[in-house]
């Protein structure tokens, strides 16, 4: 017998196929029935319908991407962390404020010059498997993202630590590099994890994260959900919720609809299109406090015409940053920035920064570019490559690419995912890339050191290469009183930003989540992060 | 029979090896040493150098192909950069779900197109043959993505009455199922076009043959006459047309899924191609098409059962 | 069986008369639909290629103090999310999504012709390696293969033409070699044959002229698949990369703000499916011009 024919017809498209032909009755007939079921569609009230009866005690929250890793040794992403603060711990915890306040440790002190740190760990802590947690845990977690082999992507928020050391159960004693008087802020964001645990689990421990946080993991389904359930031997915290599922849903739009149909309770990230649907949506409350999260346009200077200040600055003056920033960003999600530090953080520059932030001026921006291009500086027929995760931040660099191309020079868009973005940064071509960096930390030092100093990931990517910057980083770190470092950090940005333009300083990332009335107590911080029981905020659910 | 079964098998052997090879080779598309694109950015020189030999690099083709296959075979798939977990893991942990999905549009299309169909055969230029016209229009010019977009927007934003995305539990379960409709509609949209659009026409053919006017004439009842008589030929071009679109409705998967967040391979898979995680990317297609054709081998066995002219032949 | 894939039919088109010309224009033009498909297909067409001559902005320049503005007198499609005019990015993606569509089936139409025609005629080993290679593509779903070919291959728009080409080369490869089957028997080429013709001249003067009319037919009903391919890949993001304006992407970067601005989802949707639906008419209306009787049977 003849086989089967497998090939599949024209116009078939996926997972629709023409089935015999459409004729122009059929077509006729479509037009009718398409518009009675429209004005049929249109005619239904508008309903708050609800979804089935929510589960009591159970709190669940829409994040915009799966997490990648919940071993806190390995991931730095906000979906991943958002998850990994309520299972473990830390040393201080940074309270509304954002300063440190003692947690696990019960106290800390430290040697005049500020190099060598005392911790004190609060007896009676155990970890969800039952152990103890003692100096040996907190050694341990620190080692790990210290040891090169493990490329954390948080070692350089410690690197300044020589040696840590548990003096006895109960004691451990850091001693730095040098002096650095904001410790405890960097102290803050690194979390303890059960030595006894990693060591059994080894590369499965971040299956099987074991903390000694409010709530403990239960399980994670790739893409679906991830479960936590509540701590109830806790040393001192009472959590109001059993159970807290996170589900990645990454369309806005789509856990928005899930928000107002009860679907979940808490959406973590909203566009401008489901704001606009949520703010008049009843029995939703939107909250926003004020990031300060900064996001930028870098430029990677490998080669002329990227190394020259001049380009940069023609680059600059091509687009209208205020106007995109307005017109991406919805006043809950994002504003611009003109500064890499923004109040509450200080120092506050920023008015000054803003009177002297370079405008949009296309015939000066088409000047320079020529004048570059004239002196052999720039190829005419140079290509600006600009490169953008796929995301707000993509719009933001949509415009900055058309912006170029009506000045008159050439410029393409490549959206990749972090991965390839970080990959590209590593190889000796010119871009201009769009990162969130910094911000996020209580003292400056965490964001513009990260940011800037010759020898973290940030500064490689810029391919930076000023002593003159590096030594006054050093300096700023190294100083002590705040007036004497708030002068030099002011120095600092006003370096990079104007007299070099390393930066296109864009936008900071305000938090702004909303939820329904089940949720009570619960209120964005000025970070993206969040736990769900503190000892000032506990959050329940009906 | 039995020359009918090993024939489909003969022809399924080299389809399954000519494909695995397809897969195996896209690694090689990918700039760059195949093992640091499996390993990824963050790979460390030693794993590297581990990575090689276990694969095989330095050897030929056709023995690095034996390698990935018998590897393959045992379950060893490599691991997700991204995920660092075990690759089949992440597969067999979500393809449940899309066949889930798949199925439902299976369903959901058949129930609705084959009385539709049927219908509209009976009573030509009615209504319901209005609708199914309709139907087959729409089943041409909308894509998927384009559908699940608009379904997402009307009856899930703009009439609240089902989700709009995610799988809400297990298929038996309520939630299971309001979460379900939405996405196996967009899905199976084109399904049920055709399947409609065929019913009718394949009906029609039947209903005027002489076997069915036979037994008319001997008075038989006009739902005995359609469904003993005609409902049970006209299935033949039916069943060829779903098996053929088994593979369609796999591809729409993928962007289904991607609209509805749906945790199937299909996400799995466009979330791996845009974060570059090829080893991860590879898996998801290796075993997708190693499913789809024995999903179609398994359609050739049923056949003979549903057209015994097959058997005779 | 009338009701089974229309390349059956086609393919028995490819065995119709063997002189058969076109029985011209007059037959498909009274075909009302596929006139008008046609006509839609051609004003789109010329609308793309003169959009600067239709359009106040350029589909780049952006408005950013009033984005998602509704349709109005200055922009009868409105704004998206950054203040550009829809109705001129709908022309000027026009010009990729046409253009790539046909450019890609072209590609697809060569190769698989001349695969096709190479398996058919000289048959044998040939044509046995040559058709297991192409069951194996077509194994696959195609989607699925344009995917991960464009994801390990890397997004641009030669390798995304190619890969769409590469995609749907295979069914074209089948039909002309069961065409050509179809054909090889018949009398007029066993009496070139036995007149001494050489092979290239028998698939020149007698084997390719009759199979135009098939894959003219195939061809265009091909083009709305890839039309939706190319659309579907730059929906997910590893087609044509943006800012150009392109349909797929223009209502990937619509569907977050549905609830604010549905107008720059509705327009290039509604654009997409009109061009393949227009695609579909047009080729069952050639099809019709070029096999009357299947059009009558229909009915």
């Amino acid at each position: 017998m003849e086989p089967r024919d497998r090939t599949v017809r024209p116009g078939d498209r996926y997972g629709a196929t023409t089935g015999g032909v459409v004729t122009r009755r059929d077509f006729l007939r479509t037009a009718a029935v398409t518009g009675a079921t429209l004005t049929a569609s249109a005619m239904v009230p508008w309903r708050w319908a609800a979804a089935g009866p929510a589960p009591r005690g159970v709190l669940r929250i829409a994040t915009y991407q799966d997490i990648s890793q919940l071993d806190p040794l390995r991931s730095n992403d906000t979906p991943s962390f958002v998850v990994y603060d309520q299972i473990f711990e830390r040393l201080l915890l940074p309270d509304e404020k954002m300063q440190p306040t003692p947690w696990l440790a019960e106290r800390f002190t430290s040697s005049p010059d500020a190099k060598v740190w005392t911790f004190s760990i609060r007896k009676g802590v155990t970890f969800h498997d039952g152990g103890a947690l003692t100096a040996e845990d907190v050694k341990f977690s620190l080692d790990r993202i210290l040891d090169p082999a493990n490329a954390s992507q948080k070692r350089s928020q410690i690197d300044m630590i020589e040696r840590v050391e548990a003096a006895d159960p109960y004691t451990v004693k850091i001693t730095l590099k040098y002096s650095y008087s904001p410790f405890p802020a960097a102290i803050a964001q690194q979390h303890v994890v059960s030595k006894a645990a990693a060591q059994k689990f080894g590369d499965q421990y971040t299956k099987n994260p074991v903390g000694s946080g409010p709530f403990r993991f239960v399980d994670w389904v790739t893409n679906d959900r991830v479960t936590l359930e509540r701590n109830p031997k806790h040393w001192s915290l009472k959590p109001g919720i059993d159970r807290v599922i996170f589900r990645p849903i990454p369309e806005a739009s789509t856990a928005a609809a899930e928000l107002l149909s009860g679907g979940v309770d808490i959406v973590q990230s909203l566009s401008a299109g489901t704001l606009a649907q949520l703010r008049n949506a009843p029995n939703v409350t939107i909250g926003t406090t004020q990031g300060t999260s900064y996001g930028f346009f870098g430029f990677r200077m490998v080669r002329p015409p990227f190394t020259d200040v001049r380009f940069r600055e023609a680059v600059y003056r091509s687009w209208n940053l205020d106007a995109a920033v307005n017109a991406v960003f919805p006043p809950e999600v994002g504003r611009r920035a003109y500064a890499v530090i923004s109040p509450p953080i200080w120092p506050d520059d920023t008015a000054y920064l803003k009177s002297r932030a370079y405008t949009q001026d296309p015939q000066r921006a088409r000047a320079i570019f020529n004048e570059l291009m004239g002196a052999g500086v720039m190829p005419r027929d140079y290509t600006i490559r600009v490169i953008s995760l796929p995301d707000v931040r993509a719009r933001l660099s949509e415009v900055l690419v058309s912006s170029l191309q009506q000045v008159g020079v050439r410029a393409t868009l490549q959206i990749t995912d972090l991965a390839t973005m970080l990959n590209l940064l590593r190889t000796e071509e010119n871009y201009i890339y769009s990162l969130v960096g910094g911000g996020g930390a209580p003292d400056p030092d965490q964001s513009l050191y990260w940011l800037f100093h010759t020898g973290g990931p940030h500064p490689t990517f810029l391919n930076l290469s000023d002593p003159v910057l590096d030594n006054r980083l050093l300096r700023a770190r190294q100083a002590f009183g705040r007036e004497a470092r708030s002068r030099l950090y002011t120095d600092i940005q006003r370096h990079v930003l104007l007299e070099r333009i390393y930066h296109m300083p864009a936008y900071y990332l305000n938090n702004t989540h909303a939820w329904n009335p089940r949720v009570k107590g619960f209120a964005p911080s000025i970070v993206a992060r969040w736990n769900l029981a503190t000892p000032w905020a506990t959050v329940s659910v009906t | 029979m039995g020359l009918y079964i090993l024939k489909r098998l003969g022809l399924a052997v080299p389809t399954l090896i000519g494909s695995t090879i397809i897969v195996f080779l896209l690694i090689h598309l990918a700039p760059g040493d195949p093992a640091v694109v499996y390993l990824g950015p963050d790979a460390r020189p030693e794993d590297v150098v581990t990575l090689r030999r276990h694969l095989g690099l330095d050897r030929p083709l056709a023995v690095q192909y034996w390698l990935y296959i018998t590897h393959a075979v045992q379950g060893d798939l490599g691991r997700s950069f991204y995920y660092k977990e075990e690759i089949s893991r992440l597969v067999f942990g979500t393809l449940p779900h899309t066949i889930e999905l798949t199925a439902a549009a299976l369903v959901i299309s058949l129930c609705l197109a084959l009385p539709l169909g049927i219908a509209a055969a009976l009573r030509p230029h009615s209504i319901v043959d209005y609708l199914s016209s309709a139907l087959a229009v729409a089943g041409v010019a909308i894509p998927v993505f384009w559908l699940a977009i608009m379904l997402i927007f009307v009856v899930a934003v703009h009439l609240q009455w089902l989700p709009a995305s995610g799988r809400g539990g297990p298929l038996w379960s309520l939630e299971g199922i309001r979460h379900i409709v939405l996405p196996a509609l967009a899905l199976g949209l084109g399904l049920m076009a055709s399947t409609a659009r065929l019913t009718r026409s394949s009906m029609l053919e039947v209903l005027d043959e002489e076997y069915v006017r036979t037994a008319r004439a001997k008075g038989l009842t006009a739902r005995t006459v359609t469904i003993r008589h005609a409902l049970r030929n006209a299935l033949i071009p039916i069943v060829t047309n779903v098996s053929l679109q088994v593979g369609l409705l796999l591809g729409g998967a993928f962007l289904t899924e991607t609209v509805f967040s749906w945790p199937g391979i299909g996400r799995l898979a466009v979330d791996a191609m845009v974060r570059r995680d090829y080893p991860l990317l590879q898996g998801v297609l290796l075993v997708t098409i190693v499913f789809f054709i024995l999903v179609n081998l398994v359609v050739d066995l049923v056949y003979p059962v549903i057209d015994p002219r097959i058997r005779v032949r | 069986m009338a009701s089974t894939p229309r390349l059956q039919r086609t393919r028995a088109t490819g065995g119709a008369d063997p002189r058969g010309r076109p029985p011209g224009w007059r037959l498909f033009a009274r075909n009302r639909l596929a006139l008008s498909g046609a006509t839609y297909l051609v004003v789109l067409a010329l609308a793309c290629a003169l959009a600067p001559l239709l359009t106040s902005q350029s589909p780049t320049a952006m408005t950013l103090a009033r984005p998602y503005a509704p349709p109005n007198r200055e922009h009868v499609m409105g704004t998206d999310a950054l203040g550009r005019d829809v109705w001129s990015r709908v022309l000027f993606g026009g010009r990729f999504d046409l253009g790539l569509s046909v450019a890609a089936v072209t590609i697809a139409t060569s190769a698989g012709v001349l695969l096709g025609l190479v398996a058919g005629y000289w048959g044998g080993a040939v044509e046995n390696v040559l058709m297991r290679g192409i069951d194996i593509l077509l194994a696959i779903p195609d989607l699925l293969l344009a995917l991960a070919i464009v994801a390990f291959v890397g997004p641009s728009i030669p390798s995304v033409v190619l890969v769409i080409a590469f995609t749907r080369m295979p069914r074209y490869a089948r039909l002309v070699r069961g065409a050509v089957l179809g054909l090889k028997g018949r009398e007029f080429v066993t009496a070139a044959t036995a007149l001494g013709a050489s092979r290239a001249r028998i698939l020149l003067r007698h084997l390719i002229p009759n199979l135009t009319g098939v894959i003219v037919v195939y061809s265009t009903l091909d083009l709305g698949g890839a039309l939706g391919a190319l659309a579907g890949l730059s929906f997910v993001g590893v087609g044509i990369q943006p800012p150009s304006p392109e349909w797929g992407l223009m209502l990937a970067d619509a569907r977050q703000n549905l609830v604010l601005a549905p107008w720059s989802a509705i327009f290039p949707g509604l654009t997409i499916s009109l061009t393949i639906l227009a695609f579909n008419f047009t080729g069952d209306g050639l099809r019709d011009t070029f096999d009357p009787r299947l059009g009558r049977r229909r009915g």
